[in-house]
């Protein structure tokens, strides 16, 4: 069983990869509201220190449209630095996941966060999340958390073939990633073609039900999902945890006879807020089904709505993602989320209910009022001069706008129309990734962001891939350069990961020290010469582990290239006692045509006592 | 526990560590590398010329006392060194009755602790040194929590990074350069002194006689003539004499020498306050509000710098005056807003954002160019000085004087670029703060044509998007919260609110301070800038020879 604990600093977790040496490879996250201005500053910058290089988000594309709509939410790195991709679900796409693949430190979030200041610093929010303090993650739920991402990501036209790659990719590291026994909990998530979550948890969990207890700060308007799961598992009581200041509940009166209101706070953060003049905003959403037998615990981003749970029927679904708990494992989250309050608390007054209700109705008004028309967000296809937009047509396109820091009126934008879509040129100039506004004739007509596919090609290269070209003097061509890394990570290098330099290990030791650690360690004063502190600057460089290996590399593809020609090029201008001594070897090295068999191990295995 | 290790947690998600940030729109910032460049080797915590030689003498003589001490055992001296100091200074004002307690003991480290302490010790009493020193957390009378007390909370930076007189840190241990630390050591104290200190270290208690015996190490002596060569040996270290080849010394010693150079025209003058006074000659060029000041290039360079520096530092009041009231107007129950344009209209409703300026923006500032007074006159009530002071006092309603004082900027300087050239702040010192003199050029290009209205509402775009963007910067970078203004789910709500309208703190306090410990000026009472003292005046017709 899992200790108790009511408060889980998620994003101190993320923050404090990089000092733990996670080695973090990558990471996808999806969200359905989002500030891009604290994924990209916060989030991002927390797992490239951690060393992620392939970074995906998934975004509700109607509420990416909003971000783009604010020049402070609006994403300004996509496309370049990680994929961004927006998902029409028909309804909301609404799960909350974030999953960092880590060969030594995975982790897996799904709850209620969305990508926001708030939903990581402020809301009341729930999460289950392993790699946090356990050793691994589950495999069943990485692998079915990823399989959900990746379908999803599938309906983003123009993303296939980049999407497949990064499927590919990610797959391979995750069956490199620690894993746990995922015993007692189950991925459920809601994507075309499958049964509705309600469904889904009606597998799970058979009923009949003693009680239930929800928590959520949404409902539908009708509150069916309440009407289901009275008919579905038949319980006592329903009990309904919500926070009156901010539910936006507008016909309590529709709830089943058995249904309870009651006022719910999270238990409270043990971080001090003075000063805040707001309560935290509940936001979280809980199910938990108490049954004969047992306690199950349902965590992630649902609703208590009819959207949520109930795909298939009149209106769209949402796309929907959280975890089933049972056992001991439900028990210990019963009690860490406070649930345990809900059973005695005191039933909220038909007054009360009104009165949230009036408060939710008048909202809702204003929020239709001021709500701006939906604009399309696309993924654009990189053409050989431009971009190519799908779904839409070059008679509505009238200019393009650049979104950045600041818009960039793109006055010599034009429009040429392609079997079902539009291609977008500008004079003079190729833009290789960003987003562009597309204005119609009155107004906005779409988002169409343009991912850096070359680039986003090479962030899915590992770590050591990428140091490996680095040093090698960035060869123009990198055609057949992964098999040949593949080759070279499986027999040169093992099992073993030198994808952290020496000298961050040493950093991150240094800094995961713990202060009375640095004390004991530190040795007394000392006075020195100004002279013993003024650098040598006249020895020769000592060659770091990455360089040799970069060398190995290089015997190795001299071995494996045919053999170069002797006239071409002057040989260095350098005198044999003026090179390294590694180098020295290795271009002593005559070039082989073809390797014996049996040759490649040989060579390798030589390569290996050379460099560890 | 492999079990657990297994496990999933399920929990609420924690809020990270909440800092009320003073510098809520980074407009400060500029003001902070002004005045550090200006300044440096003087930080707004190290207040006390004494520790300039204490500490570098105190680990010389630590070193050939405990040839083969540990980390361990230094530190435990050097803390007791600390509070020892401390209560000597603490002692001696408590003695003398001096009316001007910041002579002794004042911004000593560990005062709260020690200054009671030795106040009721009575004669007959002795004081146990570790019984302030030890660091356990449930030690009520812990003087300090930094490993190496003040040497390691104020003075160690800059004796390292800007004096060069030690090196290292508590983790890696401390060094002393010997060229350097040396003389200062040698001129600090006599080695009867010297024994004399350890002998009460080691005996770890102090009685009031003790105290009463080490007096000569009062930070008072040095201005008072007791300690003529620690007090020459101190103001050659903090003028850099000896190392005018340093840019950093000499760019102190420069700024030392245009602060000696006002004391000495204004002679004892009375003033509301010679900080501000001084800010104020410096950006109107003029000590006396009147005629312009000459000055010898080296101070004009630095007189130009501190103008700059109280040009951005009228400039972050206006905007930290407009955020004010933004904060002020928005407070209560989450609104339906849901970006900052949103927002912006929003404000434009309230009757608390009615006021606008009386035209369209172009005419506004050339009406303004118009009727601004000549830069020297700052006691004219429409010098935009006047506005600054006006800010500084908490106005009920800030924002017409905010708007007002980003007018008199404007008209004044101009939207030019390259603004901050002459102080060595580079573009990339400026990226993630968005409001600065810099970019007030290229907003001013922005403004040009816009209604009032619409310059209003642009105002509060800009504000309210510097508020998000540097707050949550620093939300990734340090991982502290200091979001005052958030859109959560139920819409935009106000976190936090701020009392007044935060100022920078230029270090001309300490420097005053220091000054005035080396025995260069006095008094230093509220009211009337200090005055010169023989040894200041001679130290100033030096550095003009």
């Amino acid at each position: 069983m899992s200790d108790v604990v009511s408060r889980l600093g998620l994003l101190d977790e993320l923050r404090a990869l990089a000092k733990k040496s996670a080695s973090v490879e990558a990471s996808l996250i999806t969200t359905f509201t989002l500030n891009g201005l604290f994924y990209e500053e916060v989030i991002l910058r927390a797992l490239e220190r951690a060393g992620s290089r392939l970074n995906i988000l998934l975004v509700d594309a109607r509420e990416l449209a909003i971000a783009f709509q604010d020049p402070n939410t609006r994403p300004r790195r996509a496309g370049k630095d990680y994929l961004l991709i927006p998902v029409d679900a028909g309804g909301a796409f609404h799960p909350k996941i974030a999953l960092l693949f880590s060969p030594k430190m995975p982790l897996i979030a799904i709850g209620s966060h969305n990508v926001t200041d708030s939903g990581y610093t402020r809301n009341d929010e729930v999460t289950i999340c392993w790699g946090s303090k356990s050793n691994g993650v589950p495999r069943d739920i990485l692998e079915a958390s990823l399989a959900f991402n990746l379908d999803w990501a599938r309906t983003s036209v123009g993303l296939e073939e980049l999407i497949d790659k990064v499927s590919s990719r990610l797959s391979r590291i995750s069956s490199e990633t620690a894993v746990v026994p995922g015993k007692s909990t189950v991925f459920i998530g809601w994507r075309p073609g499958e049964k509705s979550l309600l469904q889904q948890l009606k597998q799970r969990v058979p009923g009949p039900a003693r009680k239930i207890f929800l928590i959520s700060p949404y409902f539908d308007d009708n509150l069916e999902l309440m009407q289901e799961l009275a008919i579905g598992w038949a319980p006592g009581e329903i009990v309904v945890g919500i926070q009156q200041q901010s539910a936006m509940l507008l016909r309590p009166e529709k709830a089943p006879s058995i249904v309870r209101f009651v006022e719910f706070s999270a238990p409270a953060a043990i971080e001090k807020s003075d000063g805040q003049r707001q309560p935290p905003f509940l936001h979280g959403k809980v199910m938990a089904l108490e049954t004969e037998s047992e306690l199950f615990v349902v965590v992630g981003s649902p609703n208590a709505s009819a959207p949520a749970w109930l795909q298939g029927r009149g209106t769209e679904g949402n796309a929907e993602a959280a975890v089933v708990l049972e056992g001991e494992l439900a028990q210990t989250a019963f009690e860490a989320l406070g649930l345990n309050a809900l059973a005695n608390a005191p039933s909220l007054s038909v007054a009360a209910l009104a009165e949230i209700a009036v408060r939710a109705q008048a909202i809702r008004q204003m929020a239709e009022k001021e709500s701006a028309p939906s604009i399309p967000v696309l993924s654009a296809i990189a053409t050989e001069l431009g971009w190519l937009l799908p779904g839409l047509e070059a008679k509505d396109c009238r200019s393009a706008v650049l979104m950045g820091p600041q818009d960039l009126a793109l006055s010599k934008a034009t429009f040429h129309p392609r079997a079902g879509a539009v291609e977008f040129l500008l004079e003079g100039k190729k833009i290789s990734s960003g987003t562009l506004r597309i204005d119609a004739e009155h107004g906005p007509l779409a988002f169409a962001i343009l991912n850096d596919r070359p680039h986003l090609l090479k962030l899915l290269r590992p770590r050591e891939a990428g140091r490996l070209l680095e040093a090698l003097g960035r060869i123009e061509d990198y055609e057949g350069f992964d098999d040949l890394f593949d080759l070279f990570e499986r027999h040169v290098l093992g099992s073993e990961s030198i994808s952290l330099p020496t000298k961050s290990q040493s950093s991150a030791q240094t800094s995961s020290r713990s202060a009375s650690d640095d004390e004991q360690s530190m040795p007394g004063p000392r006075g020195i010469s100004l002279a013993s502190i003024v650098q040598s600057m006249n020895g020769r460089p000592q060659l770091e582990k990455d360089d040799l290996v970069a060398d190995f590399l290089k015997a190795l593809i001299r071995d494996l290239a045919p053999p170069a020609s002797k006239n071409e090029g002057d040989p260095p201008d350098i005198d044999e006692e003026d090179q390294d001594p590694s180098k020295r070897q290795a271009s002593n090295s005559e070039p082989a045509s073809s390797l014996p068999p049996g040759g490649w191990e040989r060579l390798v295995t030589a390569c290996r006592k050379l460099a560890f | 526990l492999g079990k657990l290790l297994d496990s999933p947690k399920t929990a609420w998600i924690g809020r990270p560590v909440y800092r009320p940030g003073l510098d809520n729109l980074g407009t400060q910032q500029p003001c902070v590398l002004i005045y550090s460049h200006l300044l440096p080797g003087i930080t707004n915590v190290t207040d006390r010329a004494v520790y300039y030689g204490f500490y570098p003498w105190f680990i010389r003589a630590f070193v050939r006392r405990y040839l083969d001490a540990d980390g361990n055992q230094f530190r435990a001296e050097l803390r007791k060194a600390d509070c020892l100091l401390t209560l000597i200074a603490q002692r001696h004002g408590f003695v003398t009755s001096d009316a001007d307690g910041s002579r002794h003991g004042g911004a000593c480290p560990g005062t709260q602790k020690l200054g009671p302490a030795v106040q009721r010790l009575s004669p007959t009493e002795d004081l146990s040194l570790s019984r302030f020193t030890d660091r356990a957390e449930t030690n009520p009378d812990r003087y300090f929590k930094n490993v190496l007390g003040g040497l390691g909370q104020y003075y160690l930076g800059v004796l390292r990074d800007e004096m060069g007189v030690l090196i290292g840190d508590a983790r890696v241990g401390i060094k002393f350069i010997q060229e350097i630390a040396h003389p200062i050591a040698d001129d600090f104290a006599s080695d009867d002194e010297e024994a004399l200190f350890f002998n009460t270290l080691e005996a770890d208690k102090v009685s009031l006689q003790d105290l009463d015996n080490l007096v000569a190490f009062c930070p008072c002596a040095l201005a008072d003539g007791w300690r003529p060569n620690a007090q020459a040996r101190l103001i050659d270290l903090i003028f850099g004499d000896s190392r005018l080849d340093q840019p950093k010394s000499s760019r102190r010693r420069n700024a030392l020498g245009l602060l000696l150079s006002y004391l000495n025209e204004c002679s004892g003058s009375a003033t509301y306050d010679t900080v501000q006074s001084y800010l104020t000659a410096c950006y109107s060029a003029s000590f006396d509000g009147k005629s312009a000041w000459a000055l010898p290039e080296d101070y004009e360079v630095v007189r130009r710098s501190w103008a700059l520096y109280v040009r951005n530092e009228m400039l972050s009041l206006a905007w930290l005056g407009l955020f004010k009231a933004v904060l002020d107007c928005l407070d209560g129950l989450p609104k339906p807003i849901f970006s900052v344009a949103q927002a912006a209209n929003w404000l434009l409703k309230q009757h608390e954002f009615a006021y606008r300026p009386k035209m369209d923006f172009d005419r506004v500032i050339s009406t303004e160019y118009e009727d601004l007074p000549n830069l020297n006159a700052s006691d004219n009530e429409k010098h935009e000085v006047q506005v600054w002071i006006a800010l500084t006092k908490n106005p009920v309603s800030p924002l017409p004087l905010a708007v007002a004082l980003l007018q008199k900027l404007i008209a004044r300087h101009g939207a030019g670029k390259g603004v901050y050239n002459e102080v060595g702040v580079s573009r990339e010192d400026l990226s993630g703060y968005p409001l600065n003199l810099e970019t007030l050029g290229n907003q001013v290009r922005r403004w040009s044509g816009l209604s009032s209205e619409a310059w209003m509402r642009s105002l509060l775009i800009e504000v309210l998007s510097a508020h998000q963007r540097v707050a949550i910067r620093k939300l990734g970078q340090s991982g502290e919260d200091t979001l005052m203004i958030r859109t959560g789910e139920g819409g935009l709500f106000v976190d936090r609110l701020i009392d007044r309208i935060p100022e920078t703190q230029p270090r001309l306090q300490q420097t005053l301070q220091i000054v005035r410990d080396l025995g260069l000026c006095e008094p230093l009472v509220p009211g009337y800038v200090p005055r010169l003292t023989e040894r200041g005046l001679e130290k100033l017709a030096a550095l003009s020879a």
